[in-house]
């Protein structure tokens, strides 16, 4: 499995990382920009992402923007379904708004909130089918 | 769960509503594309299809994902079911055949009913059953290896969507069709009960009844375009009781307008029902069924039955009791849609993304009223008869300066009325789907000038008259598969429905290829009707194909739920008629037929024509008129029966006088001393014999008052406007005026 962590603050990004590891290669963007070189890289190279965890607010881009271009983009090359990357949206507030407009807006998979913990993460994983347990 | 809610919560929730609405709205017509697509044969994703599909995925994705983290279950299984069928679809693991594209038109359905469910309530716990059987639907089709004998085997519900009782159908509407028409409908019984009211009253009037009657079938069909069976079977009994009482062979015994009063309160009761997320179940429709056939002639009782009248009722007062609970819990809910109303900005405006803001229509009605006065009011103070003879040139600068500004006022003030006719467009999209697939045609509807921009009353009054004159295509111009394929035409028909403008007024065309009209059916027809005199060998084909719009006439052999009593047409001459909007229809037999409706720009503002009679002045649509002259003695003829005509080019038209029309005194008498002023509507014409033309000028409509608007139906006036003078001045009505006869004033 290959996964994109999308994370300004680096502990975050840190524990993500630990969690992680042991289900496949994880790279790292700090920021919306970079998340987008790295998804449009993956895409051309022909071996897209199938998990992106994306923080919400960063800086530069923030994490709605990044989704809806995410989309965009995957649109454009007729990747569609089931074949869209998996994201999981994560928040430092628990702001239902904002989930509402990931989930609506950018169709997002499933979201999380702040800290991030070990088992609620690997739950989601399970719900979507990403890994066996 | 309703009481933990905050504000919060609840402001989610209502955006959720929002959010889907939109989405919903804008794939909705993508799902139906596919529709055409799977007409012939199975679809397979195309590398063109593909974004298309991939949208719609992502629409049940998105209703999925944010419905679950809403805890609305049911429409996240749902959502889920219909997912998985896209992804097999997608991936090629299964073809798409027309029932795939049933069943995901009835998701949409769905989601709509439950979000309104959704906006009432704030769960979707009512929505089980309903999402239990589509969810089960939807695993069915997954289940089929290959669909080509799905055709046959999965459709328990799709093959039969005519069938009333399968639940299904309460779901074919959206939330804003179905509040449109309980709107609408509420307002046709309104009106229904003052006429019945005054046929009790006043005794039997023919105009009456037909009045009633073709209020009953615009009733009757728009309940079944929302699918309320109960109601449409209810209404078109009622319909076939005015029918014969129109035509004079009621039993002489029975006074129906008191049965019929009561059955409009029935009717209004299912409203209510409806207009509080009901189903609209009469309870013992049968009873109210068999009370009607006793208003009937004996032999009308037989055909009109239904055939399995008996059990029903069983099962009717079964579910009398189900619906009486629905109706309680339904006022419930209406009580909370009412407070929440206030806060809640429903529908699909998309705020998100225009900056819109919702306003009182009544508030720009009002402020286009005020700009109405200030054009007047302007006109007023710089004709002023104070300064007519003074040279002031500061004064008539800067009233230069304000009449442009003052015209560019009216224009922004009337552009805010105006709406892109898409939005109606779609809703033709799915009733030409949901038609075709009713009739077994096959239809393909291509859409045009969807951006056209068009009064908001304008769209209102066109609504009904273009889903009548559809259904008319479809049902009387369009022919089966069959005998296109015998006449050399392609299967699938087409119906073409453009808009544009030009030169102020707005043209919508409803065009099809189908067999096109038949001159000798309608001639005779007409002829048993009573509609003509002699054989009509005389009448040119636009003569003839006008008369399809005259009250009571069909040519259809037999009487369909979907049309053939000869109303339909009635119906849309006389809602065009309310918006000044004229109809032409163009049909060459086995080619098809183009209807072209000619509307107005605005209904506030017309170019007109001012003429003298007497010292009266009186205001005519430019729009009517052919043209103007002064006729020499010779080119008038008297008829035997006293009435003048006039000869143009070898044609003869009638001379109206509006002298005597209007009873005005000191007018002209001598034809060849004034003008004549040739007036055409709908084919018809008339010469309008007048003193003088004073001129052409913008005329500022004004509504008359209730009480004159009765006089003035019978004096050819469909408004006024008040002149810069302040003086009054009437606007003719062309449409009146090419209908009476001269010789009877």
């Amino acid at each position: 499995m290959k996964i994109l962590l999308v994370e300004d603050d680096f502990i975050s990004r840190t524990v993500l990382q630990e969690i992680l590891a042991p289900f496949g290669i994880c790279h790292q963007a700090v920021d919306g920009r970079e998340a987008l070189k790295a998804h449009r890289r993956a895409l051309n190279e022909g071996s897209p992402y199938n998990l992106i965890c994306l923080d919400i607010m960063m800086p530069n881009l923030d994490g709605q923007e990044t989704l809806r271009r995410i989309r965009e983009l995957e649109k454009e090359q007729g990747i569609g379904g089931s074949d869209m990357v998996k994201v999981i949206m994560t928040t430092a507030l628990d702001d239902p708004k904002s989930i509402m407009t990931a989930l609506v807006k950018g169709s997002c998979e499933g979201y999380l909130v702040k800290p991030i913990r070990r088992d609620t993460l690997l739950a989601k994983l399970r719900e979507l089918g990403m890994i066996q347990e | 769960m309703e009481n933990q809610l905050s504000a919060d919560q609840v402001e989610i929730i209502q955006e959720f509503i929002q959010e889907c609405t939109d989405l919903l709205d804008n794939l909705e017509p993508s799902i139906v594309a596919f529709g055409e697509l799977t007409q012939n044969s199975d679809f397979s994703p195309t590398e063109e299809k593909m974004p298309i599909l991939h949208e719609v995925f992502r629409l049940f994705h998105s209703i999925k994902g944010s419905a679950g983290f809403l805890n609305f279950s049911h429409m996240a299984t749902t959502a889920h079911a219909a997912e998985n069928l896209l992804d097999k679809i997608r991936k090629g693991e299964q073809a798409m055949n027309g029932d795939h594209v049933d069943l995901l038109c009835r998701t949409c359905d769905f989601m709509r009913a439950t979000l309104d469910q959704v906006a009432c309530q704030l769960n979707d716990q009512t929505m089980a059953r309903e999402a239990d059987e589509l969810t089960g639907r939807l695993k069915l089709s997954l289940g089929e290896p290959r669909p080509a004998s799905a055709a046959t085997e999965t459709p328990a519900g799709c093959a039969e969507p005519v069938t009333p009782d399968t639940g299904l159908l309460d779901l074919a509407v959206t939330p804003e069709m179905l509040a449109a028409f309980v709107q609408e409908a509420g307002e046709q019984l309104q009106e229904m009960e003052e006429g019945l009211l005054a046929w009790s009253r006043d005794g039997d009037s023919n105009s009456l009844i037909g009045e009633l009657f073709r209020k009953m079938h615009s009733f009757k069909g728009n309940c079944g375009f929302v699918g309320m069976a109960d109601l449409e079977r209810l209404s078109h009994r009622i319909e076939t009781v005015l029918d014969a009482a129109r035509s004079g062979t009621c039993p002489a015994r029975t006074r129906p307008a008191d049965t019929l009063l009561n059955l409009i309160d029935t009717l209004k009761g299912a409203l209510t029902d409806i207009a509080g997320g009901g189903k609209g179940r009469i309870d013992g429709l049968d009873l109210y069924l068999e009370l009607l056939d006793d208003l009937l002639p004996a032999d009308r009782q037989g055909n009109v039955s239904p055939p399995a009248v008996p059990r029903l009722g069983e099962i009717l007062q079964e579910e009398g009791l189900v619906s009486a609970a629905e109706v309680d819990r339904a006022l419930e809910s209406q009580k909370q849609a009412a407070t929440r109303a206030e806060t809640q900005p429903a529908g699909p405006g998309g705020i998100a993304k225009r900056q819109d803001l919702r306003v009182d229509v009544e508030k720009i009605d009002n402020l286009i009223n005020l700009i109405g006065e200030l054009v007047i009011a302007e006109n007023m103070l710089v004709h002023s008869p104070d300064i007519e003879e003074l040279e002031l040139e500061n004064f008539s600068k800067a009233s230069q300066q304000m009449s442009k500004i003052v015209k560019e006022l009216q224009e922004v003030a009337m552009s805010i009325r105006m709406i892109p006719v898409a939005g109606l467009f779609n809703r033709m999209t799915r009733l030409v789907h949901d038609l075709s697939r009713k009739s077994g045609k096959k239809v393909n509807l291509i859409t045009g000038g969807t951006e056209t921009e068009v009064d908001k009353t304008v769209i209102e009054k066109i609504t009904d008259p273009l889903v009548h004159l559809i259904r008319n295509s479809m049902d009387h111009g369009l022919e089966n598969p069959e005998e296109r394929r015998a006449a050399g035409k392609e299967e699938i028909g087409t119906l073409r429905l453009t808009a544009s403008h030009e030169e102020g007024e707005v043209l919508i065309r409803i065009e099809d290829d189908g067999r096109g009209l038949n001159r000798d059916k309608i001639l005779r027809k007409a002829v048993q009707k009573g509609l003509l005199e002699g054989d009509g060998a005389g009448l040119s084909d636009h003569e003839v194909a006008a008369m399809i719009f005259l009250p009571g006439f069909s040519t259809a052999e037999q009487v369909t739920d979907v049309s053939g009593r000869g109303v339909g047409m009635d119906v849309v001459k006389q809602n065009l008629h309310q918006i000044n909007g004229k109809i032409d229809i163009a049909s060459s037999s086995g080619q098809g037929t183009l209807i072209t409706l000619r509307i107005p720009l605005t209904m506030a503002i017309i170019d007109g024509m001012m003429v003298r009679v007497g010292e009266s002045r009186y205001i005519i649509p430019i729009l009517a008129i052919r043209e103007s002259f002064r006729p020499s003695p010779t080119a008038i003829t008297m008829t035997p029966d006293g009435g003048e005509m006039v000869r143009v080019r070898e044609r003869l038209f009638p001379v109206l006088r509006l002298n005597r029309l209007h009873r005005v005194a000191g007018a002209r008498e001598a034809l060849d001393e004034g003008i004549l002023i040739l007036l055409e509507n709908q084919g018809r014409n008339v010469s309008l014999f007048v003193d003088e033309i004073l001129g052409q000028q913008q005329t500022v409509i004004k509504g008359l008052s209730g009480y004159i608007g009765e006089i003035g139906q019978v004096s050819c006036v469909s408004g006024c406007t008040i002149l810069g003078n302040g003086e009054v001045c009437l606007i003719l009505d062309a449409g009146n005026l090419t209908e009476i006869n001269p010789v009877t004033i």
